[in-house]
């Protein structure tokens, strides 16, 4: 076999690992926070999991005439001689030995010097002893997580409500970033001012800006229906306040202006960045040749600022995808009717409410299968339409 | 010099020889955490010999997934405050109580807090409190005692003061994400979730329409709202009487002060019997990862905890209940119940009719189902015979799978 030049040269070695060494830290973030949760929540959504006494070998079959006076000790938390006897073969100490479960047919005996136990269960009326060990137990339950996850309506809800959010937010945002982004760029004086103030609300903190919106949306007190109400006398229409927070029609819309206006200022500093960096001359060629400002935007603006708008789109879409804190801190739950039930907030739930990990692994990556065959969809097709100055 | 030193190694070795550590893991903040380091703190000085590693964890939400983490990692704390629903979902890791308690301990323990988890005594009550009445003596002069009156009560109340077709007085208030009132509903009515043996569904019995049908028509006279009922106390809604735990005591009167409106608590409303939901954690202790003599401490802690004089400061200073009968029927907690209109309140509630949690392996499903369901309730999104005749099939379909 022939090996390529460049593998022969210890330079390439030396410099190969000098970069392995730089990116090492990143790696090691990566592997123990993304990596190998990834891979675990993949393993865990094929079992049922649960902190269980799980027995082992079979290690000693108790004679029928002993049984009642084994139970007499085990229930009374007491180990009976000759399971003391037993143990000690598999090298415990009977001092070392106590009962730490009892329950109708099943005892568990710890050895706390070896961290080892044993359990003695009554099948078909005998006694058996087996090694055992209690621990978070990982039972195969093959696709039976992902089916589950399928057959519950709140999953289905989930996805539903997921969709419509990223399906809304996602374009208003960009709309409305590149609109501010297109009146920045011709803002003369206090640009600076106009910038910071646009992008302030995305550096503070998403647990601050929701409790200020949950005040914004107050259903008595709230600024948005003192706003609505005064256009609507201003206009002579008399409505009636919106319970933004309580009003399964109105949650998902709260969600989704909090969350547009939250990120729009963001998007409309790259949006201004890339318009910056737009060759002026392209400009200057349009008004020579007569362009109205809407066509040199429509024509020139929008085509090379496709680069910033593919890249927001990735990325809003996946963040989207992932909304979680604002649902949990703007209604305190899945929102009336479960109106703003996310598919994270019901990883979120089925984990640590309902301790099952596993389907709620199954549907973590359901939520990864989604964002993957989207993202591979705008890497493919979209990308196709995005303009790259040369 | 050297001998010195030497000999105070030797000395130190064999104090620590003697000594176990244990941990504890809790979320009791402030007043209630000071309370609980006081108590530990007392226990030490009672018993040199054992340490404990008091830690907070944050709120109830933080100390789960500490929880969950621990016991995945076969590291848990040796004692940790849990709720019943925490506690099934590692049942196997944790020890049973009456090999460790005594008789006597476990026997003063009031049967309105005894729980056993498929047949097993894993757990001991600990911060618990119970759902009560809550009225603005203003608007309410006189709690109501039966659930007809609470009806009438609540729906004379009930006003549209600037005719925009939205209620503006309330006669009461409930919270979709609290199913626990439609539970004491249930209760009262005679009703239950499941039968004794969780065989068969029983929601949705003749009981539980009663209730389901009480709660739809109270429902149209009051506050549907997911925040807390204080939040709208605290700015100026006006609400004649409404359920909520008492644990969210200081809550409603510092909600009350702000609005600047009177505030007083009664017993529930009764029905057919005067039953209250009690809520609050546990007490349980973990074996893995723990010696026999860990254990042994940290069921000291426990009969420590459940001491009388103990059980009383706790409840004291924290407005949770006493938990064992000796503490109830103490002179101490009497002269304070005398003082105490909530101690008094709280009291009375818990000895006609507290009653605790489901204790079914699926009970957090079943729960999520529940808050479904009353919350469609209180919105009058269905009859409350169709919701019922629903929620009862989604129960069975749950408990069968």
């Amino acid at each position: 076999m022939k090996i390529p030049q460049q593998y022969r040269s210890k330079r390439f070695w030396r410099e190969t690992g000098e970069a392995y060494l730089f990116l090492l830290p990143t790696l090691l973030v990566l592997g123990v926070f993304t990596f190998y949760p990834f891979v675990n929540a993949f393993v865990y959504s094929f079992y049922d999991i649960r902190t269980r006494t799980v027995p082992g070998p079979l290690i000693y079959s108790v004679a029928e005439e002993e049984s009642s006076s084994w139970e007499s000790f085990l229930s009374r938390g007491r180990i009976p001689p000759e399971l003391v006897a037993v143990a000690e073969k598999y090298g415990s100490k009977p001092e070392d030995l106590w009962v730490r479960l009892r329950q109708k047919g099943r005892w568990v005996i710890k050895d706390e010097a070896n961290q080892q136990e044993y359990i003695v269960t009554k099948e078909d009326g005998a006694l058996r002893v087996y090694q055992a060990k209690t621990q978070w137990a990982l039972e195969p339950v093959g696709w039976s997580n992902f089916r589950q996850a399928f057959r519950d309506p709140d999953f289905t809800k989930a996805i539903r409500n997921t969709v419509l959010y990223v399906g809304i937010s996602v374009p208003a945002t960009i709309i409305l970033a590149l609109i501010i982004a297109s009146l920045l760029n011709q803002v003369m004086v206090g640009k600076s001012v106009a910038r910071l103030a646009v992008y302030l609300p995305y550096i503070t903190p998403v647990v601050a800006i929701t409790m200020v919106w949950r005040w914004i949306y107050d259903r008595d007190v709230g600024l948005m229906n003192y706003l609505i109400s005064s256009i609507a006398r201003f206009f002579g229409a008399n409505v009636s306040f919106f319970d933004w927070l309580d009003d399964a029609r109105m949650a998902l819309p709260a969600l989704i202006i909090m969350n547009v206006w939250r990120f729009v200022g963001y998007q409309s500093i790259i949006l201004l960045a890339g318009m910056m960096g737009i060759d002026r001359e392209y400009y200057e060629a349009a008004k020579v040749d007569g362009a109205s400002s809407f066509q040199i935007w429509r024509r020139i603006t929008l085509p090379l600022l496709t680069p910033q708008i593919f890249f927001l789109a990735v990325i809003s879409l996946i963040g989207a995808f992932k909304i979680f804190q604002e649902v949990l801190i703007l209604f305190m739950g899945p929102g009336p009717q479960k109106s703003a039930l996310t598919i994270v907030y019901y990883v979120f739930t089925k984990a640590f409410d309902s301790g099952h990990y596993g389907l709620a692994s199954a549907a973590s990556l359901i939520l990864f299968a989604i964002i993957f065959a989207l993202s591979l969809f705008q890497l493919t097709v979209l990308q196709r339409r995005v303009h790259y100055e040369r | 010099m050297k001998r010195l030193l030497a000999l105070l190694l030797v000395l130190f070795g064999v104090l620590a020889a003697g000594q176990v550590t244990i941990s504890f893991w809790h979320a009791m903040s402030r007043a209630h955490g000071e309370a609980l380091t006081y108590l530990v703190q007392k226990f030490q000085e009672e018993n040199p010999e054992i340490i404990v590693d008091l830690v907070y964890q944050g709120g109830y939400g933080a100390l789960q997934q500490k929880l969950v983490a621990a016991v995945a990692a076969g590291q848990p704390p040796t004692l940790a405050q849990q709720y019943e629903n925490w506690t099934t979902q590692w049942l196997d890791a944790l020890v049973d109580l009456d090999l460790f308690l005594s008789e006597e301990v476990l026997s003063d323990i009031l049967p309105q807090f005894y729980e056993e988890f498929e047949g097993r005594i894993v757990t001991v009550p600990f911060n618990k409190s119970i759902l009560i009445f809550y009225y603005r003596p203003d608007l309410m002069p006189e709690p109501p005692k039966t659930w007809a009156e609470f009806e009438a009560m609540a729906c004379a109340l009930a006003k549209d003061t600037n005719g925009d077709g939205q209620l503006d007085q309330f006669g009461t208030a409930f919270r979709p994400p609290n199913p626990e009132i439609f539970l004491t509903f249930l209760t009262q009515a005679g009703g239950s979730i499941l039968s004794e043996d969780w065989k068969e569904v029983t929601i949705n019995n003749a009981a539980g329409l009663e209730a389901a049908e009480f709660a739809a028509r109270l429902a149209k006279c009051a506050l549907i709202q997911s925040a807390y009922i204080s939040d709208a106390i605290a700015k100026g809604v006006p609400i004649g009487g409404w359920i909520d735990t008492s644990a969210g005591y200081p809550y409603n009167v510092d909600a009350a002060k702000t609005a600047g409106v009177p505030l007083a608590v009664a017993p529930i409303p009764c029905y057919k019997n005067c039953a209250s939901m009690i809520q609050g954690t546990n007490l349980a202790v973990f074996s893995m990862n723990q010696s026999k003599a860990q254990i042994e401490a940290a069921a000291k802690l426990i009969e420590f905890l459940l001491r009388e004089d103990n059980i009383v400061y706790w409840a004291q200073k924290t407005g949770y209940l006493p938990v064992t009968k000796t503490a109830i029927e103490s002179k101490a907690w009497q002269e304070y119940m005398a003082t105490s209109e909530l101690a008094r309140i709280t009291t009375e509630q818990l000895l006609a009719g507290g009653f605790g949690q489901l204790l079914h392996p699926k009970y957090m499903d079943i729960r999520s189902l529940l808050i479904t369901y009353w919350e469609l309730l209180l919105k009058g999104e269905g009859e409350p015979k169709e919701l019922m005749d629903a929620l009862a099939a989604e129960i069975a379909s749950l408990i069968a799978e």
